[in-house]
This record gives structure tokens, C-alpha cells and sequence, in this order.
């Protein structure tokens, strides 16, 4: 509250009067008395505007596009944000500094992020700024952080003024892909989203004259050639069926892992949007289903309607927002993180006047070694560190334990137990969309989210969809198999039999933002040290070995398998469609 | 208002009413200069020194607190009040020596005493904003290592100078009504007046400061949120039961590695 320049003026200003009270000099008795009145006085004011203004500011915030005030954005799109703090208090407050808290997927284009001012009731503050969004996801705006000072310094305050925003940001549409040329084969096209089929059918397109079997409705008899050929001929036409994209989204936590924004499944949820996008305008059907190593989660049924669309589209915003989760993350990782995040967004309750910590405990009662997880990181009760961790993590029990409602004993069981602790800790960040730190690799090398059951999970999904499926049907699987190369056997059993029912399959791997593509160009990275370029060009190389080793076990069954990371992956399923399509018509 | 509305209210600069004075650094720099000024008057005339040393002394306030006017120097303020304190100081120790103590020396009301304090209060608040538009007003936050921003020269207003003409005078006054009160024969213990006095500024102050701080204290809690009310109690229930919340739950926790130990070690086998 006090401020360093507010002790350094009452300080000496103090000694002073003493010293003129002591040595007797009225004059400066009387300066420092008025100097001190005033201290005090401008004290009481600033604790009496906080007090009775804090509870009536209020924010409101818009999101802008040419459009005008809207609820959504697409990702990539320019948008508007106009944030406006306003006070109903009957004190104003002489300086406050607002300071915007950008969201995690946000990217900021230009504007001011913090202004400053007096803030009266009947003149609000008010701040624009534009940016975009790199990623689909959910745009999640906390607040605003205010900090409030005398006009001289002496006295702050800072809090944070929480006004919760969501705004969904749907996947950019992939139009070019949409746009791609079609080669026309036939004179005569089938309607939009039917395809032509080398079984017979309702169509109008004839496929074969055969026998005429009692039974067979007279309209069908071809006359002429029953005519010509002395006998009743029948005529057979083509089938007309959709096809059928059915999505295979793997959500592990393998695909979330990086920044926020800058995941491999913000790509892959791209790629699912487009390829959504370009159906519909085909017509075609587009189904997805959501897996990760626990099970399938979500499973939407082939459609095309607009009402599909839009309910697909929000089911990938949700899904593209998802945060990695690990078992093995150990609470002395999280808690700098989170510590940081409640300061910024809950200082208040951090406040020692509800969250106290008496400093001797982790004296007293440090963690014993037998209620710590093996592998976790031990500290001697003496250090800083320690003390500091111990700390941090009483003040966040407590904190999680009220916002979860984990009854009485919440807190000491967060503080003792590390797995809650973890647990909680980790759904707390990802319901504020913070990343953190986390290892890939144990200590022998092996990947930690390799999760090998993912394969099975998605090999039991392939087989039921091919029991109930129907012809024609393209099934994308977008999953991370870079670093399971060795369980692919249900995979590729599931794969065979997708393939014996004429299916056609597409794997596409997801791939880390920042590492190039397969067959890509490498990026010169002059400015990186050499120790990290090396790192850089190792974990390519590696990835790209591991690559390889997927596309050539699904090669052997002749399925593609691209990479996410290359920008033409939806022109690729696209492509795949198109050859499905024909494919049929080549029959003939 | 409409949200349309709002956006245009945000990019055009708000209107100034009409013969509005635009505030900048230089308004407080005049004020501090006008304020020493009337010091090194006053000073001036009030001394009991030879005039040669008054002089002197005061032109060294004057300069140091010139030089704060002039140039970002962070201690000035603090430097121009020792600066005009210490030969106070001196001459009155010196007076003690040659004459005794006296004790007698109280004046209510003195004109030049008032222009005195009024003169050194607006200096010092003139001083500190300036170093609020030089500065910045808040400290930087330790975490993100960033300077600390200063005050925009948009945020200046006429209200903020006009708002000083009210409470130096006032204050200067009430200094008066501390003093008269604190040289009054306060006989609570056997020690000499300047001893007493001095007591009683030093525990009036404090009395002063813990009550306020206590009344805010119990006004924000008063007023306190929800979720801040719950974790209050939440602390204070773990504060009485700390020691047997913390032998449950670290029985618990030991109990849950075990389990999971053992169906570790069951599912190598």
C-alpha cells in the first residue's frame, strides 16, 4: 500500500519533528505537523475512494468486426476489442492505470494495452485495440488490472477487475480448398452431393440390360431391345449414394502439447474444418469422432446440413482449446505457474488478512519423505526454496480448495497429497487456458505420451464404423503415431478390413509447430544457438525417421499417410475424395 | 449508451470544455518555484541569524531545490526539506547553548509561520508529482523486470492543480490547532517538556495510525466477497485443526502411494 517514495517522505519528515520537538524549533515543528496532516490525510482519502469505489466499477467489453458487435470470430480474422471500466462511485478515483490481460490465443495487432487517467463517474475509460486469433479455440478474457495511486505516489493499490468473456473462434474456412478444380469426366453430372455407383439403383444413368426376372416392375422392361432380341430384357440403373468423410480426431494429450494456439490439434481441428467446409459444399457427408487413449468420446454422425455444420464447428472450438493433462506432473512444476496466474487475477486472495501463512511451518512440519511420490523432487526444510514452495502451496490449497468446494479438510489435503495437489492445479490452468511446463521424456527417453492404446481405441472405432457403414465411405484418421511405431498391429488389422469393404483410408499425422515438414525446405535459423539448432535438427531428424517408419507400414496396405504440418493436407483429402468419386465411375 | 456509440467515444479524444487550460509539467514547475520563493522570503525575514549566513543557507535550499525543479533528480524533495531544516535546527541548538532552553516559544496564528508551512507543502506535493510525470506513480511489478512507466501527460488535469488550493491552507491550519495542542502542560510523567511533547506526538501518531488502519480493516471485511468470507473461515478452521488435518491427510496420501505401489508391483508380476 505504502509506497518506497511514501516511507522515504514519512520517514525523514518523522525525524525531523523529532528533532524539532526535541531541540525546540517551533517553526519546523509546524511544517512537519502540516507536512504530516497532510500524509495522513491523503491516506485516509485514497483507503476511503478505494473503499467505496472498488465495489462499483464495472466493466464491459465488445468484440468488433465489420460485421459489428458479434459473439464469434473466425481464427485468422481482424477483430475489434473495446474494453470501457466505469465507476457509479460518487468519489473519483485521480489516477488509475488499466492494464489489459490478453488472452492466450490472441496475437494483438495494434493499439494500447494500458491507459491511464482519472476515473469519474461521468467519464468512463475506455481502451481499443485489434487483434487476431492464430488458432481456433476460445478467446477467454479474464479482466482488467487496475492499479490505483495518490497523484504524488506515496500510496497503490493494485486488483484485478474480473469480468469473464468467452468468445468462441471458429476454425478459418479453408475456401481455396473449396475453390480447387474438378475435373469433369461425365456429360451428364449427377445432382450435387449424389455420386454415381457400379451397383444397380434408383439413379437415372443406366448401368446394364439383363434378363427380366418375374417380379420386375413393367416401367423398367427395355422395350426395344426385348424387341430386337426376342426375349424381356430389363434395364438396371446406377446407384446414387453420398460419400461418406468419417474424422478420426485423436485428442491425447500428445496433440495438445505446446503454446496455446500453436498445438498440433489446433491443426488438425483446422484440417477438420476444412475438409467439413468443402464437403458441404460438395454435399458430400462428413462425420468425426473424438479418441483419445481412454476411449472414444464424441462421435458425430455423417452429415451435411448447415445445422451439422455449425454444431461440428463448435464441438472443434471446444476441442482445439484443450490443454495437455499429466499424471506426471509434479506439483513444484505447477506452482510457479498458477502462483503467477493468481497474483495476476486473485490478488485479493492472497491478501494475509484471509490466506495467512505462519513462516515457521515448513520448519516445523515439512513434507515427509513417505507421503512424497517417487521420482518427486526433495528440498531440506532449511532452504529458501523450499520455504517459498511450501508457501505458495498452502495459499494455492486454500484458494483451490473454496473454488472446487472440497469441504473442510481440502486444504490440508491438497497441501499433503501431491497427486490432488497436481490434479487440481492442472484444472485450474487449463480452465484459465495456461500452459506449463512439463517434461516430454523420462529419464530412459521414452516418450510420456506415447499412450499405445490410443491404436486399439481407434482400430475398435474403424471396425464398427465399417460394420454399420455404408459404400463409398473415406475415413480420415488424423492421430499421433510418430512416436508408437511399434503397437500398429490392431491398426493395421482394422485398416485391412476397412480396405477388404472397399473403404478408402487416409492417415494423417499431426505435427509440432516449429519443426519442418517432411520434404520441406529447412528454415536457416542464423540467430539460435548452436546448442539449441543442434537440439533443433536432432528432434527433426528423429521426427522425420519416425515419419517415414508410419508412412511405410501403411504403405504396405496402400493408405497414404500425410503430414499435418504441410499447408495442402486438406487439398490431399480433397484430392483422395475426388479419386474416390471417380474411381467408381471407371468401373464402368 | 450503445455499443456503437461507445466505439466512436473511443476514438476521438474526449471534448474539452471551451477555455479549458491545458496541464502540463511546466504548471508544476511553476508552483515549486513560486513556493521556494515565498520560502527563501520568509526565511529571509524570519531569521535571527547574521545575514550573511541566512543568506547563504537559504540560497543552498534554493539551488537544490532549483536543480529538483529543473532536473530529474529522484531525492530532491527530501534534500530541499533537510536542506531548509538543518539550519533551524542549528540556530535553534545554538540559541539553547548560548541562552538555556526556552520554553515560552509559542505562536498561534503567526502569518509568516502559516506562508511558511503553506510555501513548503506546496513545493513538496508540485516536487512529487512531478516526479509522477517524470517517474511514474507506481512501483514496477518485480516479476515482469519492466521500467516503470510515467505518468502520461494526457492523464494531467486542471481539476488536480485546483484541487491543491483547498487542503494545503487547511492543513497548515490544523498543524497550528497539533502544535497549540501538544504545548500545553501535558504532565503525565516526570520528564522534561521537549521529552514530553515529543512522547506525546510520537504516541498520538501511532494511536492515530493503528485505529484508522484497524477501522479499514474491519470495513473491507465487512464488505467482503464471497468466496474471500470462505476462505477466511476455510483459514482459520485449518489454523485451530492444523495438526490433526495434517495427520489424516498425510496418512491418506500414504495410504494412496501404497495402493498404488502395490498394483504396480501386482501388475509387473
Amino acid at each position: 500500500m505504502l509506497t518506497t517514495r511514501g516511507f522515504w517522505f514519512f520517514v525523514p519528515t518523522f525525524a525531523v519533528l523529532a528533532a524539532a520537538l526535541l531541540i525546540g524549533v517551533h517553526s519546523l515543528t509546524l511544517i512537519c505537523f502540516t507536512i504530516l496532516v497532510w500524509f495522513f490525510g491523503q491516506w485516509f482519502l485514497f483507503q476511503l475512494r478505494l473503499r467505496m469505489t472498488l465495489r462499483r466499477l464495472t466493466l464491459a467489453r465488445t468484440l468488433r468486426t465489420q460485421r459489428g458487435e458479434v459473439e464469434s470470430i473466425w481464427a485468422r480474422q481482424k477483430a475489434e476489442v473495446t474494453v470501457t471500466l466505469s465507476s457509479s462511485a460518487w468519489f473519483a478515483l485521480p489516477y488509475v492505470v488499466v492494464s489489459e490481460r490478453v488472452p492466450a490465443l490472441a496475437r494483438v495487432k495494434e493499439g494500447k494495452l494500458r491507459i491511464d487517467g482519472a476515473l469519474t463517474s461521468d467519464a468512463p475509460m475506455s481502451m481499443t485495440y485489434t487483434l487476431t486469433c492464430p488458432a481456433p479455440g476460445w478467446l477467454r478474457f479474464e479482466g482488467v488490472k487496475i492499479e490505483l495511486a495518490d497523484l504524488q505516489g506515496f500510496f497503490t493499490f493494485a486488483t484485478f477487475i474480473r469480468g469473464p468473456r468467452e468468445f468462441r473462434v471458429l476454425p478459418a474456412l479453408a475456401v481455396e480448398s473449396a475453390d480447387a478444380p474438378f475435373v469433369k469426366q461425365h456429360n451428364v453430372l449427377p445432382l450435387l452431393g449424389t455420386h454415381r455407383h457400379a451397383r444397380p439403383g434408383g439413379s437415372s444413368e443406366l448401368l446394364d440390360l439383363r434378363d427380366y426376372i418375374p417380379g420386375d416392375p413393367p416401367r423398367m422392361i427395355a422395350w426395344k431391345v426385348s424387341a430386337r432380341r426376342d426375349r424381356l430384357i430389363t434395364k438396371e440403373f446406377e446407384s446414387e449414394v453420398p460419400i461418406r468423410c468419417t474424422l478420426y480426431l485423436d485428442t491425447s494429450s500428445s496433440v495438445r502439447v505446446g503454446p496455446v494456439g500453436e498445438t498440433a490439434l489446433c491443426r488438425l481441428v483446422e484440417i477438420a474444418a476444412g475438409v467439413l467446409q468443402a464437403n458441404t459444399s460438395e454435399r458430400d457427408l462428413t462425420g468425426l469422432c473424438f479418441f483419445d487413449e481412454s476411449g472414444v468420446h464424441n462421435v458425430v454422425k455423417p452429415g451435411r446440413s448447415s445445422k451439422h455444420v455449425l454444431r461440428v464447428l463448435g464441438i472443434l472450438t471446444d476441442v482445439a482449446g484443450l490443454v495437455p493433462r499429466t499424471p506426471r506432473a509434479t506439483v513444484r512444476e505447477l506452482l510457479p505457474v498458477a502462483y503467477g496466474l493468481v497474483q495476476d487475477v486473485y490478488p485479493e486472495w492472497l491478501e494475509r488478512d484471509v490466506n495467512q501463512f505462519p513462516a515457521w511451518l515448513p520448519f516445523w512440519s515439512p513434507q515427509p519423505g513417505w507421503t512424497t511420490p517417487p521420482g518427486a523432487p526433495r528440498s531440506s526444510r532449511f532452504s529458501p526454496a523450499y520455504h517459498r514452495s511450501y508457501r505458495q502451496r498452502k495459499e494455492l490449497s486454500a484458494i483451490l480448495a473454496v473454488r472446487y468446494g472440497l469441504g473442510a479438510g481440502g486444504l490440508a489435503k491438497l497441501l499433503e497429497d501431491d497427486e490432488s495437489c497436481s490434479h487440481c492445479l492442472q484444472r485450474f490452468l487449463a480452465e484459465h487456458q495456461v500452459s506449463f511446463p512439463f517434461s516430454l521424456y523420462d529419464q530412459d527417453g521414452h516418450y510420456l505420451f506415447a499412450a499405445p492404446q490410443k491404436t486399439k481405441v481407434i482400430a475398435n472405432a474403424i471396425l464398427q464404423a465399417v460394420t454399420h457403414g455404408k459404400d463409398n465411405e473415406l475415413f480420415v484418421l488424423c492421430i499421433d503415431l510418430l512416436e508408437s511405431a511399434e503397437s500398429f498391429a490392431d491398426l493395421e488389422r482394422a485398416i485391412c478390413v476397412a480396405k477388404t469393404r472397399h473403404h478408402q483410408v487416409i492417415v494423417i499425422c499431426p505435427w509440432p509447430a516449429g519443426i519442418d515438414a517432411p520434404g520441406s525446405k529447412p528454415r536457416a535459423d542464423a540467430g539460435a544457438f548452436q546448442i539449441n539448432r543442434a537440439l533443433q535438427e536432432l528432434t527433426t531428424t528423429q521426427l522425420h525417421r519416425a515419419f517415414a517408419d508410419v508412412q511405410r507400414a501403411f504403405g504396405k496396405f496402400g493408405v497414404p499417410v500425410f503430414c499435418a504440418g504441410e499447408s495442402d493436407t486438406v487439398d490431399r483429402i480433397l484430392h483422395r475424395m475426388r479419386r474416390l468419386r471417380i474411381q467408381e465411375r471407371g468401373v464402368r | 449508451m450503445s455499443s456503437s456509440t461507445d466505439n466512436a467515444a473511443s476514438k476521438t479524444p474526449l471534448p474539452q470544455p471551451a477555455g479549458a487550460t491545458t496541464i502540463t509539467a511546466r504548471h508544476y514547475q511553476a508552483v515549486c518555484g513560486l513556493a521556494l520563493a515565498a520560502i527563501f522570503l520568509v526565511q529571509l525575514q524570519q531569521s535571527s541569524l547574521a545575514m550573511p549566513i541566512t543568506l547563504l543557507a537559504n540560497l543552498l535550499m534554493i539551488f537544490i531545490g532549483t536543480l529538483g525543479i529543473l532536473y530529474r533528480v529522484r531525492l530532491s524533495p527530501i534534500f530541499t526539506f533537510l536542506a531548509l531544516a538543518f539550519p533551524l535546527l542549528m540556530e535553534r541548538y545554538h540559541a539553547d547553548q548560548l541562552f538555556g532552553a526556552d520554553f515560552r516559544n509559542v505562536r498561534f496564528l503567526d502569518v509568516a509561520d502559516v506562508l511558511l508551512c503553506i510555501a513548503m507543502l506546496t513545493y513538496l506535493i508540485g516536487q512529487y508529482r512531478l516526479h509522477g510525470l517524470w517517474f511514474g506513480l507506481l512501483p514496477s511489478d518485480a516479476r515482469l523486470k519492466t521500467e516503470t512507466q510515467a505518468r502520461s501527460q494526457t492523464s494531467l488535469s486542471a481539476a488536480e492543480l485546483a484541487g491543491l488550493i483547498f487542503p494545503i491552507p487547511v492543513c497548515a491550519l490544523l498543524a497550528q490547532f497539533a502544535v497549540l495542542a501538544l504545548k500545553q502542560n501535558w504532565n503525565l510523567v516526570e520528564l522534561t517538556p521537549r521529552w514530553r511533547q515529543f512522547l506525546v506526538a510520537v504516541w498520538a501518531i501511532l494511536l492515530i495510525m493503528f485505529l484508522a488502519a484497524h477501522a479499514f480493516r474491519y470495513w473491507r471485511r465487512l464488505h467482503m466477497d464471497r468466496v474471500s468470507a470462505l476462505l477466511l473461515l476455510q483459514d482459520m478452521l485449518w489454523h485451530e485443526t492444523r495438526g490433526e488435518q495434517r495427520r489424516i491427510q498425510r496418512w491418506s496420501a500414504w495410504r494412496k502411494l501404497q495402493q498404488k505401489k502395490q498394483s504396480a508391483d501386482g501388475g509387473a508380476k
